[in-house]
């Protein structure tokens, strides 16, 4: 093997190396010259020897067993911090300023979250419209909307005494349509007259909150099928004959009241139809309805969406005016300054206006 | 834990910090460190590098709080008894002046008897930083007790 010659500064750095007998024979010779020619590397050889020495006298010291005893029987910190704390040791204003800390994140927490968790439980539907709570208000639009149809020339208002015709439209037209307020009730009771001369209508149920959020499941629409509805206006000359046969009609061709009222529904002026009907007997009905006389059918967007094979429709049959009650009833209505055949079915029926205000 | 490694903790603080109270608070917390680092360890690893990173651990938490006013020593005795014929103010002066890092390996390589390998491995060095160290710490304090005629090495 060759012989390896070593710096001086190698020896010094392997002097501990060379102390602790780690080196290989070859450097442990090598290191040896480096003692016997460099007294620089003899003196570190020195200091470390006497560190050493020192370190061996050092490590005598004992620890003795009552410190021993001390460590082993020490708590642990967790323990020690929990002994400390003691609730009822506590100053009483730090215990009431802890407590005031503690409701103080209970109620920001309760304002910051509480309202998220209601608006995570909205009834924001896919279509984009918010169902809303029902509340009163729109149907007391009903009532305005009724008032209307009241005073068309039609009306039984021309046989009615004057003065009683002069008062009583906005009572007259309470009658017809049970509010559920009660403070309609009284408002019915002074017109009889115009009740007896009135055609009977049959009662409406009246739109219940278990009603009201039955409509409200309805308006809840599946991701595909039909937002529209049709509005079909029939003009015929006598509307109690065709009503029965037009509901004939459209039972026989799968059709079925869509909202509260029965299908043919009598009012002032005409009949009413809500329904909904198979989209494959559409042309059959529409084909069917002209034989009892001119109609006019409009296809407009509605927030309601019906199954795919189902369609909606509204259908206001009204009393065709001859020429001379036309006369008639445009004096009377230019009295009463509202168009005569202003009223639609879409303004006039409560299935409208609460999927109106859904709509909201 | 033994009462070996008890007595290993006490002598490294009591070699670090030179003041009784001190050391005892330490070795006591180390040994806490020691037993929750032991819970996550393979239980037939070597223990002595879990006991060097402990102490090293603690050692530096309680290096930044020396200037903390240290408490009445506990204890009626006294706790560590040095050998005879021996002066403290050499290796006081060690510890003072000399790198941390030198003077600890010097602890648990030659006071505390660790292996070398279990030193870089509670420390996260080499071995050959080990040596370094101690080789280097060795030299400094025999040349600051050869002076002082502390220990006549040639004796």
């Amino acid at each position: 093997m060759r012989k390896r010659n070593l710096s001086e500064f190698m020896c010094i750095e392997m002097l501990y190396d060379y102390k602790s007998g780690k080196l290989d024979a070859l450097r442990q010779q090598a290191v040896e010259e480096g003692l016997q020619n460099s007294p620089r590397v003899r003196e570190e050889l020195r200091k470390l020897s006497i560190g050493m020495t020192y370190c061996e006298k050092l490590k005598m010291t004992t620890v003795t067993e009552p410190l021993v005893d001390y460590i082993m029987t020490q708590p642990k910190p967790t323990e020690k911090a929990i002994s400390k704390f003691k609730w009822n040791g506590l100053p009483q204003p730090v215990r009431w300023a802890f407590e005031a800390v503690v409701v103080a994140i209970a109620i920001s927490l309760f304002v910051t979250q509480m309202p998220e968790l209601f608006r995570g439980s909205g009834k924001k539907e896919d279509s984009g419209f918010v169902v809303k709570k029902f509340d009163l208000k729109p149907m007391d639009s009903k009532i305005d909307v009724a008032k209307t149809v009241a005073k068309q020339p039609e009306t039984p208002k021309e046989a009615a005494p004057a003065p009683v015709a002069g008062s009583a439209p906005t009572q007259a037209s309470t009658t017809p349509v049970p509010a559920p307020a009660p403070t309609t009730a009284p408002v019915q009771a002074p017109v009889p007259s115009v009740v007896a001369t009135a055609p009977v209508v049959s009662p409406i149920p009246a739109p219940t909150p278990a009603a009201v959020a039955k409509t409200e499941e309805k308006t809840k629409p599946a991701k595909k099928g039909n937002a529209y509805l049709y509005r079909m206006v029939l003009r015929s000359d006598n509307v109690d004959q065709v009503t029965p046969s037009v509901t004939q009609l459209i039972k026989s061709l799968g059709g079925e009241k869509a909202g509260e009222v029965e299908l043919g529904w009598r009012r002032k002026g005409g009949s009413y139809y809500h329904f909904s009907l198979p989209k494959a007997n559409n042309q059959a009905f529409q084909d069917a309805l002209k034989k009892f006389g001119q109609f006019s059918i409009v296809k407009s967007p509605h927030p309601r969406v019906m199954p795919e094979d189902t369609e909606r429709f509204i259908l206001w049959i009204e009393e065709n005016k001859s020429a001379k009650s036309s006369a008639a009833s445009k004096t009377e209505s230019d009295e009463n300054a509202q168009p005569a055949d202003e009223p639609t079915p879409s303004e006039a029926t409560p299935e409208e206006t609460s999927g109106e205000t859904d709509a909201q | 834990m033994k009462e070996a490694q008890i007595k290993s903790v006490a002598l490294f603080f009591f070699y670090t910090f030179l003041d009784k109270s001190l050391a005892l608070r330490a070795t006591a917390e180390s040994m806490h460190l020691f037993e929750r680092r032991l819970k996550e360890r393979d239980p037939l690893a070597p223990k002595d590098p879990v006991l060097v990173y402990s102490t090293y651990k603690i050692w530096k938490k309680y290096s930044k709080k020396r200037s903390i006013k240290s408490q009445d020593f506990p204890l009626n005795s006294e706790g560590w008894i040095m050998p005879d014929g021996i002066k403290m103010e050499p290796w006081r002066q060690f510890v003072k002046d000399t790198d941390p890092q030198i003077y600890l390996a010097v602890i648990w390589s030659h006071l505390l008897q660790f292996n070398d390998k279990d030193i870089s491995e509670g420390l996260g060095v080499t071995e050959g930083s080990v040596r370094y160290r101690v080789g280097r710490g060795l030299k400094i304090l025999g040349q600051i007790v050869s002076p002082a005629g502390a220990f006549d090495a040639q004796a």
